[in-house]
């Protein structure tokens, strides 16, 4: 099985779409740096009508001169909601993602169902250094993302330089990436305060060995939301979608039965 | 031809096993590795430096702006030129920062330039800068907002010096209920505005649709630079509907003059290797920070084909992209009038201490070239 490729139109621009399975929505928010299908989607379309939305600015999404902050990133993500006919769906996001979303549940309780947070940047913890993405080359990069900076998957998802084809994609998504990333110390403050306000049952899920985003963010989700409950996997980076889609996706299928 | 005595004023002091030690001479380098009393004899030095330039007999002097780096020590360019002011009375002086979307308050940028254009009687040439992608992190500016405050603030301080005031400036980035600068500048309309760049197309545009003068960056090979002045060309004919004057174009070059070809370049060639590999020292992404050079720009041939200096290898390589203008008098004498030819400029940013370069060599080049050099040059380049 593979996703789908489409297309909405949100407020005129074109917003790329994947989307595959069937059953009830879920709604997949994805981080800065993998914007595509991949392997976890087909899982989790198993039991789901799984939409995964481009944000304005990463691969062929238009829109970004729209988006200065994370608050417009939502209000954009509820018109994509609007576009796919989802009055209210479960919500998954990774990292930027996981933000997201969680911004999402905090702000429009309405349209959000269950929400996964998996590695999501959003809290801040006084004393947890979270090291600069944007200041490291691709081996930095690597050792930041995953448990096994030396696997497959790391040279695929964070090649030491993008093939030609993809060069101009990759410098337009760092680009999104950095508009809505670069001085989070005062949004991810606000958002960690407000955290207990999130109604949506969550579960958060952490790769045991996130040094981008290390655990005590994630347990500060866990803190955070009531009745929150949180998952570490062990040999795990700051992907876990892609660096354990199986365990992953079970964790995730398993929280969001009816 | 208007000649420039430019400092970079850098720290020479780095020790000889920094490159082993430390991945960076900015941002993050350790300050514990700056000594102020040494730092206090070093910025006299350098001063005096551009206070000679004027005995000398250029036309300008000048200053910019970076931080926290080894590479040059010039956080605040403005007190820089405060100082020079005080001690010189005709010469002009260039002040090629403030890197305005540095600052949430570019009225105090605005204010800061009146002042010293008031204190100098006219003799300031403000430049306006985006500044380095390094120093986006050094401020936690966001680098996909850069070039709109860039504009933005620009635009405010052209008209904080030309509008009477108080006004309204109503802007996306920048909102002032209350733009209203004392003192006004003395240069009418407004002191001149020179603008440094690397070459990206943001900025050539800019400066073309202005008619500001263009200084392009040293650290690149000449014929790099040579197309982008070209390009400054070709848009000003086809966008802006003139011919870009040679005034207009600043071609900015390390030189050194000695006795003889031969001596010269012994004297230079390890302060240039300092620069290069040491003050220079910066990795691709503390330069590069996403959206401080647009796409278009980075996926632009001549953006591809730039060797920056830090990444020479040999002194032959050096040469061959004339990256610095070495040699006797004569030999300085030729390759500039070529160069000068070649990128069809009328301005010459001289820059004469380069890296670790102690204080009676750099004196000893600029005499020379100020005795065997320029003299020449301003007969066959009026």
């Amino acid at each position: 099985m593979a996703g789908s490729e489409t297309s909405v139109k949100v407020g005129g621009r074109a917003i790329q779409v994947f989307a595959g399975g069937t059953g009830a929505p879920l709604l997949y928010l994805h981080g800065a740096g993998v914007y595509w299908w991949m392997p976890v989607h087909d899982l989790l379309a198993a039991r789901h009508r799984v939409h995964v939305p481009v944000h304005p600015g990463f691969g062929a999404s238009e829109g970004f001169e729209e988006i200065e902050g994370m608050d417009d990133l939502v209000f954009h993500t509820l018109d994509v909601m609007d576009a796919l006919g989802l009055a209210r769906a479960d919500v998954l996001g990774l990292s930027l993602g996981g933000w997201l979303a969680a911004e999402l549940a905090l702000r429009h309780p309405d349209r959000v169902g269950r929400l996964v947070l998996a590695d999501a940047a959003g809290t801040r913890v006084p004393g947890v250094e979270r090291p600069d993405l944007f200041m490291a080359g691709p081996a930095r990069a690597r050792e930041l993302l995953f448990a096994d900076p030396g696997s497959p998957l790391a040279r695929q998802l964070v090649p030491d330089v993008p093939p030609p084809e993809r060069l101009e994609a990759a410098l337009r998504g760092r680009e999104a990436a950095a508009r809505l990333l670069w001085n989070t110390a005062v949004p991810y403050r606000k958002l960690t305060s407000r955290l207990g306000r999130i109604k949506a049952p969550t579960l958060v899920v952490w790769g045991a060995e996130d040094r981008l985003l290390p655990l005590p963010l994630g347990e500060a989700y866990r803190r955070g939301i009531p009745g929150a409950r949180l998952e570490t996997l062990d040999r795990c980076g700051h992907l876990p979608p892609f660096e354990q889609p199986e365990r992953f996706a079970r964790l995730v299928l398993d929280f969001l039965q009816p | 031809m208007q000649f420039v005595c430019f400092h970079l004023m850098p720290w020479p002091y780095l020790p000889a096993d920094f490159e082993q030690r430390h991945d960076s001479a900015w941002l993050d380098l350790p300050n514990t590795l700056y000594d102020p009393s040494r730092g206090h004899a070093l910025y006299n030095e350098y001063l005096d430096q551009l206070v000679a330039a004027e005995r000398l007999g250029f036309d300008v002097i000048g200053v910019n702006e970076h931080h926290q780096n080894a590479y040059g020590l010039m956080p605040s360019p403005n007190i820089m030129a405060a100082s020079l002011i005080q001690r010189t009375s005709r010469i002009k002086v260039l002040v090629l920062g403030n890197a305005l979307p540095l600052y949430d308050h570019p009225q105090r940028v605005a204010e800061e330039l009146a002042m010293l254009d008031v204190l100098s009687n006219g003799r300031l040439i403000t430049g306006m800068v985006v500044g380095l992608g390094v120093e986006a992190f050094t401020y936690e500016i966001n680098p996909t907002f850069i070039r709109e405050r860039y504009r933005e603030a620009h635009e405010l301080i052209v008209r904080a010096w030309t509008e009477p005031g108080p006004f309204h400036f109503e802007g996306k980035h920048y909102d002032f209920r209350w733009v209203n600068v004392w003192p006004r500048p003395i240069q009418q309309p407004h002191p001149p505005i020179w603008i440094p760049g690397s070459g990206s197309m943001e900025t050539i545009r800019f400066v073309a649709e202005r008619r500001y003068p263009w200084i392009a960056l040293p650290y690149s090979q000449f014929d790099v630079m040579k197309e982008h002045f070209d390009m400054l060309r070709e848009y000003a004919a086809t966008h802006c509907g003139y011919d870009v004057p040679p005034a207009q174009i600043g071609w900015p070059a390390m030189i050194y003059v000695g006795e003889t070809d031969r001596q010269a370049r012994e004297e230079f060639e390890p302060h240039f290797w300092y620069l290069a590999k040491k003050g220079l020292r910066l990795p691709r992404e503390y330069m590069f920070p996403p959206g401080h050079t647009s796409v278009e720009s980075q996926l632009r041939p001549s953006h591809v084909k730039r060797k920056f200096i830090s990444l020479l290898s040999s002194w032959q390589e050096a040469e061959e992209g004339t990256y610095a203008i070495v040699g006797s008098a004569e030999t300085v004498r030729q390759k500039l009038r070529e160069g000068i030819k070649a990128a069809g400029c009328g301005i010459i940013q001289g820059i004469f201490q380069v890296g670790s370069m102690p204080h009676d060599l750099t004196m000893r080049s600029m005499e020379r070239f100020a005795r065997d050099v320029m003299p020449a040059l301003r007969a066959e380049f009026p």
